[in-house]
């Protein structure tokens, strides 16, 4: 265990890490969130004095694709740096104690910084059978989450299960899974969607709650510097969009030629996320970079919204059938209504009297 | 509810009750409106109609120099609608989808070109309505009802196109809304003239044809 | 068939946005407000709405000046002052030599090239050590 009066600084330029590798991660850091430059130094400053925050990670319904996200680089790069910022004093996928002792390392975390650890969750929590469909070291996701949630400083949610639910949620939804906004609704909770999300999206995030708080966030708790835009607001092939020039499938002219990805289902009109500016892969491409439209994954249901390769403006079934099956309806119940209609006509023709000279004269004696 | 939500919301559920409601209520319209026939012709008919029904199609889609203003924002209004209905790429997609048919889109600033035009003209018309005194009796509510539910899908399809107003998302699950509406609407009000125009003109002419007016 | 090299443009150069023009009227105030008071100043390029064809243009426009630095620092921070004084270019790579930040300082000297006081303060300590164990006679004076 770290010692928890221990400075930042001179703890990390212990271990080699020098101010300078600071103000540059904090560089990159800000001018990824499009902060004013000067809050590089700020943060650099903040992260120097302020003590190491305690960090619980809890993984639920998952993949474990986020914790690789966020951890896989081979080499030393400067987002894995935030692993010397906080103390993760729980995180059973990577650390190295297990069993028992990894839960009362969790314990003792929640007790020694009460109401002032953060806690970080991937992966959806189901409810249906009282939440039996996931449990670790036998507590459900669900009582562990409240109980870890309660004395929280803040949550990040990262990753589409936590935040939406993600694919446990999807339609069936067997095990009742939902999101930890949908539990917990006391405590501050960001979200950072994606499946996974960018590596450098939730060290930026982690950053700024560390340094300067919880970031301004959009109306599904996402952070707006990283959500604020929708792909398609910053794609490099909006231009061919603008002027209606589409890929129509996947080998055509068009897709060598790089045109928009619209027709081919891109959701990138309506899903944020920083894929097109930040880029993955330390900012080698994105999917629409390789040909493939966005799929969306960092909005709610991403999963159910008809299908990633029908375009948005299409419906979400079978439109065609719908419209086939009513006009089958509608022609035999207009049917229907021609022969009641005509049964109508008849017996008013058949109840006909025509108005004889007899009538008329009869009127005229009245 | 969130805007995504919303716009899967109106993408599933309620594309499909539109689609089923306007395609059932247009179909039975249709068969009923067949069904009923011609009365009886008890004087002599003089021609067989079918030229004069024809004739009065074509005649009642010209222009007529009278109210020249009134028809010119009208044909702007509906040369444009038809335009962004049927060649907007996003919406050949979702015919595409329907009908398994493909004839190709416009580029996005014709169909802006046309969206523009059609606003205009639809504005003009409804102050025509409102400050012609004889256009204004003769208007109802479901006048009124009838040029707003053309009105919204057109405005707010313009509005999701040029990110105006509400974020993206939002604004392109209101517009599928706004079409929706008026996709229930056509069976239930004057709007069916979309199918029964031509139907109601060969059926006046005709009529006048075969009594041997001129019309 | 032979295998043939697709070219799949993955980036479209947009029209001039002006923005490299904007650029230069700011950095000459900039300069103005350095020389008259020491204020200094950072524009960050990254997340400006600016072109990777404009940003090396603007590069070529301020040129090149006498200093030439190289930070090595979990990947390299390259610097150089451009031909005009006080305005200096950093860019800042990733281990893998991406390239992650990149920025104009109006300044005498960026902040991340010169030494903190505490690192100062630190070292001397350290020197001081140094001193001490190589002449340990010296210290029982």
């Amino acid at each position: 265990m770290t010692d928890p009066d221990h400075r930042l600084a001179s703890e990390l330029i212990r271990h080699g890490i020098s101010r300078r590798t600071f103000l540059k991660f904090c560089t990159s850091m800000a001018s990824l969130m499009a902060l004013p430059p000067a809050a590089a130094a700020q943060m650099a400053e903040k992260l120097t004095t302020v003590k190491r925050q305690s960090v619980i990670w809890l993984s639920f319904q998952e993949c474990t694709g986020c914790t690789e996200s966020i951890t896989r680089s081979h080499k030393p790069t400067l987002e894995s740096l935030i692993f010397d910022f906080v103390s993760l004093d729980y995180h059973h996928t990577l650390q190295a104690a297990s069993g028992s002792a990894a839960e009362a390392a969790r314990e003792q975390a929640m007790q020694a910084n009460k109401g002032k650890y953060i806690l970080i969750v991937d992966g959806a929590i189901p409810t249906k059978d009282d939440g039996v469909y996931s449990t670790i070291a036998g507590i459900t996701n669900l009582d562990m989450l409240q109980q870890v949630a309660r004395d929280a400083a803040a949550i990040v949610a990262v990753g589409t299960c936590a935040t939406f639910g993600g694919l446990p949620k999807a339609s069936p939804n067997p095990t009742g899974a939902v999101s930890v906004s949908d539990i917990v609704t006391d405590k501050p909770i960001i979200n950072i969607p994606g499946c996974p999300p960018i590596p450098v999206v939730m060290t930026g995030v982690l950053a700024h709650v560390l340094t300067f708080g919880i970031p301004e966030l959009d109306g599904l708790g996402r952070p707006k510097s990283f959500y604020g835009d929708s792909i398609h607001d910053r794609c490099y092939r909006r231009p061919f969009y603008d002027r209606g020039l589409f890929a129509k499938s996947f080998d055509d002219e068009g897709a060598r030629q790089g045109w928009c990805l619209y027709e081919l289902g891109c959701k990138g009109p309506t899903t944020h996320n920083a894929c097109a500016t930040v880029k993955w892969n330390n900012g080698t491409s994105f999917p629409i970079q390789s040909g493939h439209g966005c799929i969306g994954c960092s909005e709610p249901d991403f999963w159910d919204a008809g299908g990633f390769y029908k375009s948005i403006s299409t419906g979400i079934g079978s439109p065609g059938q719908w419209a086939a099956g009513a006009v089958a309806v509608g022609a035999a119940a207009g049917l229907g209504s021609a022969f009641l209609n005509r049964s109508t006509q008849q017996q008013s023709r058949d109840q006909h009297q025509p108005i004889t000279e007899q009538d008329l004269k009869g009127d005229e004696h009245e | 509810m969130n805007e995504i939500e919303l716009l899967t919301w109106a993408r599933g559920p309620g594309l499909f009750w539109a689609t089923v409601i306007m395609f059932f209520g247009l179909t039975l319209r249709l068969f009923e409106i067949l069904s009923l026939g011609r009365p009886k012709e008890l004087a002599e008919v003089r021609d067989s109609g079918v030229r004069d029904g024809w004739m009065l199609i074509l005649k009642r889609s010209l222009p007529e120099l009278k109210h020249w203003k009134y028809i010119t924002a009208s044909y702007i209004f509906h040369i444009g609608l038809l335009v962004i209905i049927f060649f907007f790429i996003p919406h050949t997609q979702l015919f595409r989808d329907i009908f398994g048919v493909f004839w190709g889109g416009w580029p996005n600033f014709v169909i802006d070109f046309f969206a523009v035009l059609s606003i205009a003209a639809m504005i003009y018309m409804l102050a025509a309505r409102f400050y012609d005194p004889a256009r204004r009796i003769l208007s109802n509510l479901s006048d009124y009802f009838a040029w707003l539910v053309t009105f919204l899908p057109i405005v707010t399809g313009y509005m999701a196109f040029h990110r105006l107003g509400m974020d993206y998302t939002t604004m392109l699950a209101v517009h599928i809304l706004s079409v929706e509406l008026l996709m229930i609407s056509l069976p239930i009000s004057k709007l069916s003239h979309v199918v029964t125009f031509a139907l109601a003109r060969y059926y006046t002419g005709s009529n006048n044809g075969r009594r041997g007016i001129t019309s | 068939m032979s295998a043939q090299a697709l070219n799949i443009p993955i980036e479209i150069s947009p029209p001039d946005s002006g923005m490299s023009a904007a650029l230069i009227s700011e950095l000459a105030e900039h300069l103005q407000q350095l020389a008259s008071n020491g204020t200094t100043q950072t524009i960050d390029l990254t997340s400006l709405p600016i072109s990777d064809l404009e940003r090396r243009e603007l590069e070529n426009t301020l040129g090149r000046g006498e200093v030439e630095i190289t930070l090595d620092t979990i990947g390299l921070s390259r610097i150089h002052e451009t031909a005009f004084s006080g305005i200096w270019w950093i860019k800042h790579y990733s281990a893998d030599d991406h390239l992650i930040a990149e920025q104009i300082e109006v300044c005498l000297v960026p902040e991340i090239i010169q030494s903190h006081p505490q690192d100062i303060l630190q070292a001397s300590r350290q020197l001081q050590q140094l001193g001490r164990e190589e002449n340990p006679g010296e210290a029982h004076d």
